[in-house]
């Protein structure tokens, strides 16, 4: 039987219910939300209501509409960084981010002359405070932060960047690919001024789903102008959230299955799959000290890492071993740069790059277990 | 529960204010037996005990409910209506739930004359309340669009007299 430990790419596999509200919702009702006022076409708009009212309990937001669904975190970054940022500002972020932030960033360092400067920090992700909060003091339109790293593992202080930021009146904008769904998030407690999320990682929902939280009272300029299914004769995009920046058909069929999974997670409680994935990262760490030549990175605690390690065999290219592991012992890992180059300069492993194990609510001891036997084994061999 | 559930029936855009949404929605439950509550809580309402009926205003959102059929307008999109709704079935079950400690009013309330209002005012026209003449002031305290306090006139000490009598005007009813 294979072993999915990709799970920083993707979930899988998603709880029952998530398959069984997407066939539902395609079999039984398949309208789209707020385009009709046929009863099926109410029954959408409600189910997007009660996913919105869902994420917001998850989320720790206020208010359903301050949650703007995308198709993931990408387009959640694109439309926070392109709506918000203008000519000339200045923004702060860290040597860990996605590609995600990172590319966005550069095009806007072409197009609108935007300045980046990079939060120091050590290969354990740990940032220099320090130095960030001179930066601020020097005036600064945007912090972006990962609040966790695909690659390291590690988990960015938010509450410190967020008081610090605002001090200066600088917001904070955080790319929660990595946590949401797996590790506590309150934008109520620790007041981010936006928030991206995906919906098919931690939030255990499918693919072409994710979101946008932004504070009541920052507006951003749109991404795109479209059909709402309301206020039609206007030839303007509606003003407020969440329609102004929804434009067009929604993945209803998405959401359908992303309402049953945040359903799942607040049933199930982040707390315990953080527990869980804190137990089997740390027996992953345990068993990779057993391996020779193993070298992991970020931090060495699981209690203050994800439920994901990357790693590196000594002597061996990690895409070679990722593709002997799936072939020879069914199990799949992630191996290159994870789409987070700087993150690898900063560890010293670009261009090759590493192994990646990232582990879900899912996944058990044994397939550890399996993994370890068969990584010996490779070494060995 | 009392209330189970609101279905909504249609959304359209509002007559009165073509920047926002009308709502026709039914409720799981015949609510004529809650109305003389909801009367009791909101200065706002206009209640037909006969009729069966209630209409109240609530952050400017306007509420109708006859039986079971609910109306709300002036709402700015979709998810503000789903918001609402819950807030009223809330609202609802509450008031359905408490309705051992709250006084049952089964009179209609009258509106305070807008000329009432008007001299008792201080006619300055100055718009410190953010309204053009001190009689559109008048007109929006009767339709309870506007606070008191929104006249700082009212609180100098010459126009005590005449904010006291204001407000008995309006707590009468309250």
């Amino acid at each position: 039987m294979s072993i999915y430990l990709d799970n920083g790419a993707t979930s899988y596999p998603k709880p029952e219910s998530v398959y069984v509200s997407i066939a539902e919702y395609m079999r039984n009702n398949g309208a789209s939300p707020g385009r009709g006022n046929y009863s099926r076409a109410m029954e959408a708009d409600r189910l997007v209501y009660m996913t919105r009212k869902a994420l917001c309990k998850l989320l720790c937001v206020p208010r359903p509409g301050q949650i703007i669904f995308t198709c993931n975190a990408t387009e959640s970054i694109n439309m926070a960084l392109k709506g918000y940022l203008k000519p000339g500002d200045r923004v702060l972020t860290t040597s860990y981010e996605h590609n995600a932030v990172a590319r966005p960033l550069k095009m806007l360092e072409t197009d609108r002359e935007i300045k980046i400067g990079l939060i120091p920090s050590t290969p354990d992700g740990v940032s220099d405070m320090e130095w960030y909060q001179q930066e601020l003091s020097k005036g600064v339109r945007l912090v972006v932060v990962a609040h966790g790293s695909n690659v390291i593992g590690c988990v960015t202080p938010l509450d410190e960047i967020v008081s610090a930021a605002h001090r200066h009146n600088t917001p904070v904008l955080v790319d929660a690919a990595q946590t949401a769904g797996v590790y506590p998030v309150d934008v109520t407690s620790v007041p981010v001024d936006m928030l991206a999320f995906t919906g098919h990682k931690g939030l255990l929902g499918p693919t072409g789903t994710g979101g946008l939280y932004i504070r009541e009272g920052l507006e951003l300029s749109t991404l795109k102008e479209g059909g709402t299914g309301g206020m039609s004769l206007s030839p303007f995009q509606p003003s407020d959230p969440p329609d102004r920046y929804e434009a067009g058909t929604m993945n209803i069929f998405g959401i359908a299955g992303l309402n049953a999974a945040v359903q799942f997670l607040l049933d199930t409680g982040v707390e315990v799959i953080r527990e869980h994935e804190i137990e089997l990262a740390q027996f992953l760490m345990d068993g990779l000290d057993t391996v020779p030549g193993v070298t992991y990175y970020g931090p060495s605690s699981a209690k203050d890492r994800l439920g994901l390690v990357s790693f590196n065999l000594e002597g061996q290219d990690p895409n070679k071993v990722a593709i002997k592991l799936d072939r020879d012992y069914e199990i799949m890992v992630r191996a290159g740069i994870h789409c987070a180059p700087q993150a690898h300069h900063l560890l010293g492993t670009a261009p090759g790059g590493a192994l990646r194990v990232s582990l879900g609510y899912f996944n058990q001891r044994e397939d550890i277990e399996r993994l370890i036997d068969a990584l010996r084994e490779i070494t060995y061999s | 529960m009392f209330l189970q559930s609101i279905n909504v029936l249609d959304v359209d855009l509002c007559v009165q204010q073509p920047d926002k949404f009308v709502a026709h929605t039914r409720a799981s439950a015949d609510l004529r037996e809650i109305m003389p509550y909801l009367n009791s809580m909101f200065r706002t309402s206009t209640y037909n005990h006969d009729a069966g009926s209630i209409k109240f205003t609530n952050d400017k959102i306007e509420y109708t409910i006859i039986g079971d059929k609910i109306n709300i307008a002036k709402f700015i999109n979709r998810t503000e209506l789903h918001e609402l709704l819950d807030w009223l079935k809330d609202l609802v079950n509450d008031t359905y739930d408490s309705r051992s400690e709250i006084i049952p009013m089964y009179v209609c309330r009258k509106p305070v004359p807008v000329l009432f209002i008007y001299n008792l005012l201080p006619k300055t026209n100055c718009q410190q309340c953010g309204e053009k003449s001190c009689m559109v002031f008048a007109a929006q305290l009767n339709k309870l669009e506007i606070d008191i306090e929104a006249c700082p006139i009212l609180s100098e000490p010459e126009y005590t007299a005449n904010r006291r009598r204001l407000e008995g005007a309006f707590g009468a009813f309250s």
